[in-house]
């Protein structure tokens, strides 16, 4: 650069976690030693990842744009695993455990297990496993379900300050990723690693989730706490320098802009296009913070990143990294 | 690099004279520090003090207007890398391109009135198209000029998308006193544009195939008299054209090349949201975007309102009964602060239940539920007066209002400042717990009261 | 209306009150102390008694303990005769009225720079008296001084009265907005004449004292005054005045020569006042060319940073975690309390200090700094405050609030998760103030080059603990001095030095106040402190 623009070099950098064991082929994340994407200047030996959401039921809030793609596979894990990999080509995938939930099905710790081992038996991609939420029902799922697939590497989803105990020690018992969730706080985030830390978690086998707001929903806030985050690391700090890990089709698709048909808004334009525009932009924002896996929902929408990504890391086939 | 407030702090004269309006000497630095003050303030600042404090804060990007009048849009003075820093000062222009080749006059009109009655209102903000950026078809430039004649004279700020000189010439000529962006075609020879911009003493972007050219040519055509200018970024893919986003506003922070602190410009072609994503996060200063539609508009509208959001000051909604749903006489009624985010997250979850209800939105200066309680500005007499003044009393038949699980301490409170016999209920204090609340608690409670003679 | 007698024993106080009214109420106009947070809303549950002769209501009963009921005093009514007694919840523990000060030459023992003997009020006779007297939020201490030679001659202490109208500064001007100004005033000027006849010790005080100086912070004084203080609490904060004129120690019904003034130390803003201010000039603040840090561990948690030039001060709601209140087994630094604790790290084995020997009664603040510095350092809590495996089982209660570590034998002192966070949070409160006032400097600011810390910890504040658990910054154990009472030294120096009450005033105007939670960093500090030591353990060190 003729300008005299010296490149930023830093004292720090990302862990390397890797997803996925056993039967599952591995996906690396994380690694990167600069700011995200600033492929100019740093070495980044991993693209961020992306991932595609299933759940264990029929999901009733999905709204009907986003059930159409995944039509007749809906609450089919093993089915929507394949379509998920096979046609839309996710790199990994993320099960979420809803029906669990004692107000939307109950279903026992030991359907769960059983829901996700029909994942891993269908598909050989990693695979993140979100528990119901519910404090002791999670608790109880995840741990039955990360004992009855022990060595895949699976990423729990997920330990808090409050409640880490548990999760903490079937992931190490069980050769699993502990996902750390903290409320949009750097503080907290970097204290729920220290805790896990000094439980002998090995932070090698952590990422961290800062909890995503989608976009208009509190994305800025996660987007600067993601920014800070990602300078502590580069700043040397061994304690916030797990690579992130976002939610992004969950919350994204909560918001009101993305549902609401045209008829009710004409100046909205069409709900189609714009809910799967919301998730973009809300994905492509944080993966500028430094998201290094991306759970998404629609299907075109991960090709609309997945083609974003590509002018910064080169097509891959199929996406993932190494297969 | 600013000055600590200590470090102005010692430029003062320390007399603590209250001139400025401030107690000590010690105050009105550190207000001066922040940059919330004006040195002019202090009647009795030294010459020494003046040249320190000028010298460091003039702006290192330059603000540059476009349009005259009520919507003129202004855009630049910006101060920092990373929002969390301080913030990102003045939001991004989204101009709608429009090209009025093969488009009769009836249509045109049509299509310009209809841009400029969009108005979408969110979080206290009007969205609106903040301008028409005009396409010129090579070599005929009639339908540009009347299409820019046409939208100037509904007070649209302009920016001309020239596809040649003589095209430029024209259209600038005619609508030059309503201050136009002066748009030449990508990749052109800035050399002549910028004499016509300087002439007309109109805003000018400049474009390059590199960075280092792109900062000789803005510096070149500030030698030619142009006062205003913008940048257009170099690179045809994301990865490039992120590179030069990002390489523009360090080399501006850090004062690399005068060339170099200006805002910046970018084109968006159709089916190119990514792009304008990429430009409203990382630093564009006015977009022009070829797609129409709500389903482009809306989403980048809320992402600009989001990232140039001051961290520091919270959006706040605008304090009110709020309806979820339709509600009726018998629906519940949930209290919650005016911090936007609090709102946000309250409603959706609300209205996720499938209940209809009122929420109630006390203003507690933007601040979350907790934060307010704690600053003394969500207890239950205020909570108790804002009922009085939405007049909620008016809007249900029971008298039950249920308030945030944060802060159950406020109940005695509120029911003795509302009296009248209203009952205070401790809802749930995650949103997320909505539901099962009016499952519940909520429907038993209702079912009783309807019972009640 | 019929009145009843109310007797409370052993005190053997008594008073009448009007039909109808509750216990504490009783208990107030009787002055017997009883402890009551929350200011009588039913909500705290420590003014228990027990009705040892009468009758209340049976709803009210809690529990009955040899046949007698046990009720909380601000929720029942007297309705004929009673006799009550408060029981250990509700008792507030004796203050040590420990001879500390009597026979000090205060100027020589506390002055930073050479003062001479020249009092603020008259004085003519060898045996001229003044008293110098510190109004704290929950404790009064009062000195006679000997105004001819400025020697210290009596002493007493007192809790503060308006304790039963609530815990915190904000609870009494409520209380005091809904029409019981007249009332707390009263009540801390009858407390005033008390500790004058204590101090006394019998002999002819009273017509020998010349003139008072007052030094507490801006709510207190208002209510000593009877000013109305509600505008203290308004957003920006708008006391009544921040520089009182001085009155005639008779209208406050105070002893005294005829036309025996009373001063009160002015104060800087509505949340530092007037003791904040004596205390950081007698650190010598005024006269500093170093920056100091001044902090006072008490309920309001006010912090002075700055030196000759310049100072900022704020306070930070730090609770009143370090005067054992919010602990479920706290109690005053006093005869039976837990003052410190060290662990085997080999055996696990724990000894426990306790002040004056004896039964553990309770812990007080500088226990608990002490106790969670050890408990931290010998692995028995997380960096979260919560207990972990290395607990050994003989120490470990389990209650419907969580787990605890036993303090006495029989398990009924104990120390509480929940108190362990009540630490925290206040730990953070203070260490978070200290951070951002320093800081609203700019970066790169000056660093603390001597700092004095003041509390109600009487010499038994342990300044390694509390560095050692992120209460205090990481700096030079060298440059910490303990200060007993700012306030009451400061008071002290004014009646004896008119010099010195000029230079308070004088410094006052070169105090900014920083109003913190209008910092936008200070949540992002108090969370950050809220571990132990903290998140980032770097940030500790501030010099």
């Amino acid at each position: 650069m003729s300008l005299g623009l010296k490149p930023k070099k830093w004292a720090g950098a990302l862990r390397e976690v890797t997803l996925g064991a056993g039967s599952r082929w591995p996906l690396t994340v994380g690694g990167g030693n600069g700011l995200p994407l600033h492929t100019f200047e740093a070495v980044f030996p991993h693209r961020p990842a992306l991932a595609l959401e299933i759940t264990d039921v029929d999901p009733a809030r999905w709204v009907e744009s986003v059930r159409q793609p995944w039509e007749g596979v809906l609450g089919m894990p093993a089915e929507a695993a394949r379509r998920a990999v096979e046609e839309f080509g996710a790199d990994l995938l993320m099960i979420h455990l809803m029906g669990a939930h004692p107000d939307r099905g109950n279903r026992s710790p030991e359907q769960a297990a059983a829901d996700v081992g029909a994942v891993l038996e269908a598909v050989n991609v990693p695979l993140i496993v979100k528990g119901p939420g519910a404090g002791q029902k999670q608790n109880a799922v995840l741990a039955c379900v990360a004992e009855n697939c022990r060595g895949e590497g699976l990423a729990l989803h997920s330990a808090t300050n409050e409640d880490y105990k548990t999760l903490a020690a079937v992931a190490v018992a069980y050769g699993h990723v502990l996902v750390a969730e903290s409320p949009i706080d750097v503080n907290i985030a970097k204290q729920l690693n220290i805790l896990l830390s000094d439980t002998n978690v090995d932070l090698n086998r952590v990422l961290t989730d800062p909890l995503t707001g989608g976009l208009g929903y509190g994305l800025e806030y996660t987007y600067s706490v993601m920014e800070r985050i990602r300078l502590a690391a580069l700043g040397g700090d061994a304690m916030l320098n797990c690579p992130i890990i976002c939610l992004v089709g969950d919350e994204a698709w909560k918001a009101k802009e993305a549902r609401v048909q045209s008829d009710q808004e004409p100046l909205w334009g069409s709900q189609r296009q714009r809910g799967i525009h919301w998730e973009v932009a809300t994905a492509m924002t944080l993966i500028e913070a430094g998201a290094e896996v991306l759970v998404l929902r629609h299907p075109e929408a991960l090709a609309k990143v997945r083609q974003q990504l590509d002018s910064w890391f080169g097509e891959t086939p199929g996406g993932t990294s190494c297969r | 690099m600013p000055l600590t407030g200590l470090q102005v702090f010692k430029l003062l004269p320390n007399t603590n004279c209250r001139k400025c309006g401030y107690p000590t000497c010690l105050t009105f630095a550190m207000k001066l520090a922040a940059g919330k003050e004006s040195l002019e303030k202090c009647p009795d600042a030294s010459p020494e003090a003046r040249e320190a404090l000028g010298a460091a804060s003039a702006p290192p990007i330059q603000g540059v207007t476009i349009g005259r009048g009520e919507r003129a849009v202004t855009v630049g003075e910006e101060t920092v890398f990373f929002r969390h820093e301080k913030t990102f000062v003045r939001r991004p222009g989204l101009f709608q391109t429009f090209d009025p080749a093969g488009v009769s006059a009836a249509e045109r009109d049509a299509r310009l009135d209809h841009w400029h009655g969009i108005r979408v209102e969110r979080a206290g903000e009007t969205f609106q198209v903040d301008g028409i950026a005009v396409v010129e078809s090579p070599g005929t430039p009639q339908p540009t000029v009347d299409a820019a004649v046409a939208a100037a004279q509904r007070g649209f700020p302009m920016a001309i998308l020239a596809a040649t000189l003589p095209g430029a010439i024209a259209v600038a000529e005619r609508i030059k006193e309503h201050r136009p962006l002066l748009v030449p075609p990508a990749g052109a020879n800035p050399e002549g544009y910028a004499g016509l911009a300087a002439r007309l003493g109109i805003p000018l972007v400049v474009g390059a195939p590199d960075l280092a050219s792109l900062a000789d040519a803005a510096r070149e055509a500030a030698r030619e008299g142009v006062k205003n200018i913008l940048l257009e970024p170099p690179g045809a893919d994301p990865r490039s054209l992120h590179h030069s986003l990002t390489a523009i506003r360090r080399g501006a922070l850090d004062r690399i090349h005068p060339g170099l602190g200006h805002p910046v410009f970018l084109r968006v072609g159709t089916g190119e949201i990514e792009k304008a994503v990429l430009g409203i996060t990382k630093f564009a200063s006015l977009l022009a975007l070829a797609d129409g539609g709500g389903e482009t508009w809306l989403p980048l509208w809320v992402l600009r309102q989001n990232i140039y959001t001051d961290p520091q000051k919270p959006l706040q909604m605008d304090p009110g009964l709020y309806a979820i749903g339709e509600p009726n006489d018998t629906s519940p009624l949930l209290v919650t602060s005016n911090f936007s985010l609090t709102y946000f997250i309250v409603s959706t979850e609300a209205e996720a239940t499938g209940m209809a209800c009122h929420l109630a939105v006390v203003d507690a200066e933007g601040l979350s539920v907790l934060t307010a309680w704690s600053a003394g500005k969500f207890s239950g007499d205020r909570v108790a007066k804002a009922l009085r003044q939405m007049k909620a009393a008016e809007r249900v038949s029971h008298r039950t209002v249920i308030i945030p699980g944060y802060v159950p301490v406020i109940s005695g409170e509120l029911e003795d400042a509302l009296g009248d016999g209203w009952r205070v209920l401790v809802g749930p204090q995650e949103a997320s717990d909505i539901a099962p609340f009016f499952r519940d608690v909520w429907g038993p409670l209702a079912r009783d009261l309807r019972a009640e003679p | 209306m019929p009145s009843h007698p109310v007797r409370f024993s052993p005190s053997g106080r008594s008073t009448l009150v009007a039909e109808g009214s509750s216990i504490l109420r009783a208990a107030e106009l009787a002055s017997e102390p009883v402890r009551a947070e929350c200011g009588g809303r039913g909500a705290c549950g420590r003014c228990l008694v027990s009705i040892l002769e009468g009758q209340v209501p049976e709803y009210r009963v809690l529990r009955r303990e040899s046949g007698f009921p046990h009720v909380l005093a601000c929720l029942t009514p007297v309705h004929g005769p009673l006799t009550v007694q408060p029981l250990v919840e509700a008792q507030l523990p004796k203050l040590a009225s420990s001879d500390r000060y009597i026979g000090t030459e205060a100027l020589l023992a506390w002055a930073a720079w050479p003062l001479a003997l020249a009092p603020l009020v008259e004085c003519h006779e060898p045996e001229d008296l003044g008293v110098a007297l510190d109004i704290g939020t929950t404790t009064l201490r009062l000195l006679l001084i000997r105004l001819a030679d400025g020697v210290i001659v009596g002493e007493a202490g007192a809790y503060n009265p308006q304790i039963s109208k609530g815990a915190d500064v904000i609870s009494r001007i409520v209380a005091a907005e809904k029409g019981g100004l007249g009332e707390l005033a009263s009540a801390i000027r009858r407390a005033v004449v008390s500790m004058i006849a204590e101090a006394a010790a019998g002999g002819p005080v009273p017509q020998r004292i010349r003139g008072y100086v007052v030094a507490g912070n801006v709510t207190m004084i208002h209510l000593l005054l009877a000013a109305d203080p509600s505008g203290i609490r308004r957003v920006p904060s708008e006391p009544r005045s921040l520089a009182f004129s001085p009155v005639h120690a008779a209208d406050l019904g105070w002893p005294g020569r005829a036309g025996a003034p009373v001063y009160t130390v002015p104060g800087a803003g509505g949340w530092v006042g007037g003791d904040i201010l004596a205390g950081a000039v007698r650190a010598g603040f005024s006269r500093a060319a170093e920056t100091a840090l001044y902090v006072d561990l008490g309920t309001n948690g006010e912090i002075v940073f700055g030196n000759a030039d310049f100072a900022l001060a704020c306070a930070c709601s730090a609770g009143p975690a370090f005067e054992g209140g919010g602990i479920r087994c706290g109690m005053r630094a006093d005869r039976g309390a837990v003052d410190g604790a060290a662990i085997d790290g080999q055996t696990g084995a724990m000894e426990i200090s306790v002040i004056g020997g004896g039964r553990v009664r309770g812990l007080c603040g500088s226990g608990l700094i002490a106790l969670a510095d050890a408990l931290f350092r010998a692995g028995w809590i997380d960096r979260g405050g919560r207990l972990t495996a290395r607990v050994p089982g003989n120490r470990r209660v389990e209650g419907k609030w969580g787990a605890a570590i036993a303090l006495s034998v029989d398990q009924r002192v104990a120390l509480w998760e929940r108190d362990l966070a009540s630490l925290i949070r206040a730990k953070a409160a203070i260490f978070a103030g200290i951070r951002s006032l320093v800081d609203s400097l700019g970066l790169g600011g000056p660093s603390i080059e001597r700092a004095y810390v003041s509390g109600n910890f009487g010499r038994y504040l342990n300044l390694p603990a509390a560095v050692g658990i992120g209460l205090l910054p990481d700096i030079p154990l060298g440059r910490y001095g303990y200060i007993d009472n700012g306030s009451l030294e400061g008071a002290a120096l004014s009646l004896l030095s008119s010099e010195f009450f000029s230079e308070i005033a004088r410094y006052l105007t070169r105090v900014t106040y920083v109003d913190l939670s209008e910092l936008p960093g200070y949540m992002g500090e108090f969370v950050g402190a809220s571990f132990l030591p903290h998140t980032s353990p770097d940030l500790l060190r501030m010099g």
